[in-house]
């Protein structure tokens, strides 16, 4: 099925290593910047590494195109660390964003199904 | 944590980021990554790197929207174009004055690049015709120990053995000299004549176009003569007839028949030769003078390096086998012909001319972007307007860099046009001896780049403009209030303009006053001789008709008697060559009871052979003793008269009159024994035509009567009116011998004014671009005063209201203008110094060192008095300012 809304996720693919972390981190709801670099970091224990600069330059971009948006500061705060805090700016995804993000994550997934079949992942590799 | 907690480092950063996203993000962005730090997830260089990559990033992508915008801006190009430029001519009509002034600073800087562009095409980047490819080389010596790098001549000895080594492919000598044509049914004429060996025009890859080139036959000892004549010749003197090909004419007093005429297009250095003869040159076999220019191409696989360090070794043989005095401290070497002209100084010369004009361009560039800056502020209100109206910021912006772009192009055309002027004056500047495939040219290419740079200036000005207009605030502008961020952040952009043109100024005067006082003195303060009123001209007597010395004295006694003998000449004069020469002879000196020189060339004069009337016909002046009479003859015992220089140089404290002097020019004859007796001592007489050591240069004079010259300068003074004088000067002459032309007849105002007009117009050049500049930053520095205190009526108002005296509102004005002059000034030493550098280095060689100290402070004066006229106007209006009238108004 492909709705305009996929169609126009679609012009905005590959989306780079960055962008896809970013996104990914909005997926279970609006954060802040400080809490998406946090998530980012755990997430790849540590092996995705992004300066502050460069996610606010993200987060501008995104922003610009439509794929994430400002929203307000969730009721009840999460963990004390991300904490929720009236005067920071929450970002969440748009519908063209969760869109987008969905769209990247079959594109990739599509990519590693191919290579399964090829038997590329059986071959050694750490474990 | 805020972000004022966070390092100094990162919040440094940060302000780099553009206002947009700083604005937005800023805060953010140092809270985060204060916190990353402090928490230890991130370390301070690796969060700095990364702002910085961002500030880079965000910087490129702002400019990239704004570029995207202007592309995008209007529907249909062509038709917002034509209204884009349509309201541009409309609104520039508006402040007529501002316009003016603008596009005329615009002019004469485009006018300056553009005609030195012409001059550095012309002489750098145009190989001559025949060296296109740039495979002709040049056999000269050079002597280091006397400081001359290249360019002395070879001697015959010396180029027929070279001409035997296997390095050369090719190898011609030739040597150019003044000498007579002659033919039966018309006026004989002087002619420059250039006599080469077989292949020379192989070598330069040409051939007549009418007619036959030379054979080895016609450079055989004892062939018939042949001659082939260069075009301009051939068409003024035989009105381009075909059927010239076989006449016989006297070359010299020597029958040559003319076989050839050289194409329009063919020129040799020097380019005033009016005929080409060949000879094989065998009798000079054995002769050391150096004085022949000889060119060849290497042969194949040979490089310069092998071709040169051959040269060097046979000359070491040559100079082995021959009197070692001849060849006393030079060597040969080969170079690209085309390393030669242009020359290095030449090459500096243009490249700190250029960087003269290209300064002036920028200070014109920075003074039409503060006029628009001005402007603009004046028009903010419409911008702001349009801006209610719907106008995007790309549309205001394209809007008005076609203004700028407009008066850009107002500017280049009448810049064009002056240079045109400027080139046609350069050209006419150039000497005679300057192929004219070397003269400044608007070439296409120069056109294009000029082009280009009108262009490239007109969004440099507009930009600025451009952009700070759309950044007013709405609210603000429509309320007519001003002040706010836009007003401070231009009002910083405008006194960066001042402080830059201030800088760009001090180093461009600075440039200037050493070129213009540098060229002052080569040519010359007082001369030493008076042009006014003299005719002069020059004979060369051939040697078939005067073949010895006694028969040229016998030419000179007469030539003399007929002169004086005519009711309108006054006093005749007669010297191997006039002052302000190109062609000065050159003589090596001993000077007895003082210790000779480690070696025999290190002492080296002027040598000019001159009759008694030289000092009455010239008006040079005697310090002690007398000149020559009409007792010195060649019988009479040797004398000599050296100039103020000459004794100043080896008797600082007595008179040098009675020693005597041997000269390596009196190589026969009583002089060579004996030596000649100093009589006298002459005021210096500039004899060279610049005076590059910075004064005339020690010269010796001896009497034309102990010596025979065979080119006879003469110097002639009119009795009454100085309207006879031609045909009287050549009727004398042509009773004298009447198959001799006269040449080069003209008043030496003209000759002296012909000699330094190089120079002059470098100077007149440079200074002119000098005063331009400094006009302009004037006008700036006044500019921005003038609108400061427009800006603080209302301040200054309050001032004078709380009981400021007029002088401390006169002083506060005034501080605030050379504030910025002062910064200007500070920044613009290091650049003066550079400036000082590169010119030096292009003068190097002409006049050694001079001092900036002079030309800075002269500027730095000149500066600081403009600076503070440009002040005090504004200032003293400010200080009239009436409270009443001013608090009321608002």
């Amino acid at each position: 099925m492909t709705d305009g809304l996929t169609e126009r996720a679609r012009t905005h693919l590959p989306l780079t290593d960055a962008v896809f972390h970013l996104m990914l981190s909005l997926a279970d709801g609006p954060a802040h910047g400080y809490g998406i670099l946090l998530e980012v970091e755990e997430r790849s224990d540590g092996a995705v590494r992004m300066g502050t600069g460069t996610l606010y330059s993200a987060v501008k971009r995104l922003r610009d195109q439509g794929l994430i948006e400002d929203v307000a500061a969730p009721a009840d705060p999460g963990d004390s660390e991300a904490g929720g805090d009236p005067r920071r700016r929450y970002y969440g995804l748009t519908a063209l964003g969760r869109a987008v993000l969905r769209e990247e994550a079959r594109r990739l997934e599509a990519l590693v199904s191919f290579a399964r079949r090829k038997s590329v992942l059986d071959a050694g590799g750490p474990g | 944590m805020s972000p004022g907690r966070a390092p100094v480092l990162l919040r440094a950063l940060a302000r780099l980021l553009p206002a947009e996203f700083r604005r937005e993000f800023g805060d953010e962005v140092l809270a985060v990554a204060a916190r990353r730090v402090a928490t230890g997830r991130k370390g301070l260089g690796a969060e700095s790197l990364d702002l910085m990559r961002t500030v880079i990033r965000e910087r490129w992508s702002a400019v990239r929207t704004d570029v995207l915008d202007l592309t995008k801006a209007g529907g249909e190009p062509m038709g917002t174009l034509i209204r884009d430029v349509r309201y541009a001519v409309r609104m520039l009509w508006k402040t007529p004055v501002v316009s003016v002034i603008a596009a005329l600073s615009l002019a004469l800087g485009i006018a300056a690049t553009s005609s030195m562009l012409a001059m550095a095409d012309g002489f750098l980047y145009s190989p001559i015709p025949w060296d296109e490819g740039g495979e002709v080389v040049n056999v000269n010596m050079r002597n280091p120990a006397r400081n001359i790098p290249s360019g002395g001549g070879l001697s015959a000895a010396t180029f027929f053995e070279l001409r035997d080594s296997d390095a050369f492919a090719e190898l011609a000598l030739y040597a150019s000299a003044i000498t007579n044509l002659s033919e039966e049914g018309r006026d004989p004429e002087q002619i420059q004549r250039v006599v080469s060996s077989p292949g020379f025009l192989d070598i330069v890859r040409r051939s007549p176009a009418v007619g036959r080139a030379f054979t080895d036959e016609d450079a055989l000892d004892g062939a018939e003569p042949t001659a082939v004549l260069m075009y301009p010749f051939w068409e003024r003197r035989y009105g381009a007839d075909p059927g010239v090909i076989g006449r016989s004419v006297e070359i010299g007093g020597e029958a040559h028949t003319i076989i050839g005429v050289m194409p329009e297009d063919f020129e040799l250095i020097p380019a005033n030769v009016q005929v080409l003869s060949t000879s094989n040159f065998e009798d000079q076999r054995t002769n050391h003078l150096r004085q022949y220019l000889v060119v060849g191409r290497l042969a194949d696989g040979v490089t310069l390096e092998r071709a040169d360090a051959e040269a060097a070794s046979v000359q070491q043989g040559v100079a082995a086998l021959a009197d070692a005095e001849a060849y006393e401290g030079w060597e040969a070497q080969v170079e690209w012909f085309r390393d030669i002209f242009p020359g290095p100084t030449d090459t500096r010369l243009i490249q700190v001319l250029m960087a003269v004009a290209l300064f002036g361009l920028l200070i014109a560039c920075a003074n039409v972007a503060n006029l628009l800056l001005g402007r603009a502020e004046q028009r903010q209100r419409e911008v702001s307007v349009r801006t209610a109206l719907g106008a995007g910021r790309g549309r205001i912006i394209r809007q008005l860099l076609t203004e700028s772009v407009v008066l850009a192009g107002i500017g280049g055309a009448v810049g064009l046009g002056l240079a045109v002027m400027l080139v046609d004056w350069f050209a006419f500047s150039m000497p005679a001896e300057l192929p004219r495939a070397l003269y400044p040219q608007l070439s296409p290419r120069v056109l294009v780049i000029s082009c280009a740079v009108t262009l490239g200036a007109g969004v440099l000005f507009g930009l600025a403009p451009a952009l700070h207009a759309v950044k007013g605030d709405l609210r603000n502008a429509l309320a007519g209030s001003r002040g706010g961020t836009a007003g401070r952040s231009r009002r910083r952009v405008r006194n960066a303009f001042v402080i830059s043109e201030f800088a760009v100024a001090l180093a461009l005067l600075t440039g200037a006053g050493i070129l213009v006082e540098a060229f002052q003195t080569i040519a010359g303060g007082d001369p030493g001789f008076e042009s006014s009123g003299v005719m002069t001209f020059v004979v060369a007597p051939t040697a078939d008709r005067h073949p010895d010395g006694e028969a040229l004295q016998t030419f000179r006694r007469s030539a003399l008697e007929a002169l004086e003998a005519r009711p309108e000449i006054g006093r005749a004069a007669l010297m191997s060559h006039l002052p302000r020469s190109r062609n000065g002879s050159l003589t090596n000196y001993t000077i007895d009871g003082q210790d000779p020189p480690a070696r025999a060339t290190d002492l080296q004069a002027n040598w000019v052979a001159a009759s008694p009337e030289f000092v009455d016909a010239l008006a040079a002046r005697m310090t002690s003793g007398r000149f020559f009479g009409p007792e010195d003859g060649a019988d009479t015992p040797p004398v000599a008269v050296v100039s103020r220089a000459f004794a100043e140089r080896h008797f600082p404290d007595e008179d040098p009159v009675g020693r005597t002097l041997h000269l390596s020019r009196d190589q026969s004859g009583a002089a060579a024994g004996s030596g000649r007796r100093i009589v006298g001592v002459i005021d210096d007489v500039a004899m060279d035509r610049l005076e590059i050591n910075a004064r005339p240069s020690p010269t010796v004079f001896v009497p034309v009567a102990q010596t025979p010259v065979r080119t006879l300068a003469f110097a002639v003074t009119a009795a009454g009116s100085d309207e006879g004088l031609p045909p009287a000067i050549r009727e004398a002459v042509l009773s004298v011998d009447p198959t001799l032309p006269v040449g080069s007849l003209k008043t030496l105002d003209t000759h002296v004014a012909e000699q330094l007009a190089g120079p002059r117009m470098i100077g007149v050049f440079v200074g002119g671009i000098g005063a331009i500049a400094l006009l302009l930053a004037a006008l700036g520095i006044y500019g921005v005063m003038a609108h400061s205190v427009v800006q603080r009526t209302r301040e200054i108002g309050i001032r004078v209201a709380m009981g400021a005296e007029r002088g401390t509102v006169i002083g506060m004005v005034t501080r605030s203008g050379f504030g910025l002059v002062g910064v200007g000034m500070l920044a613009g030493v290091p650049l003066a110094w550079l400036m000082y550098r590169a010119t030096q280095a292009a003068l190097g060689e002409l006049v050694g060192l001079m001092s900036p100290v002079g030309p800075f402070l002269g500027v730095t004066v000149v500066l600081i008095g403009v600076a503070a006229v440009a002040t005090l106007v504004p200032a003293v209006r400010a200080s009239t300012i009436r409270p009443a009238r001013v608090l009321g108004g608002e």
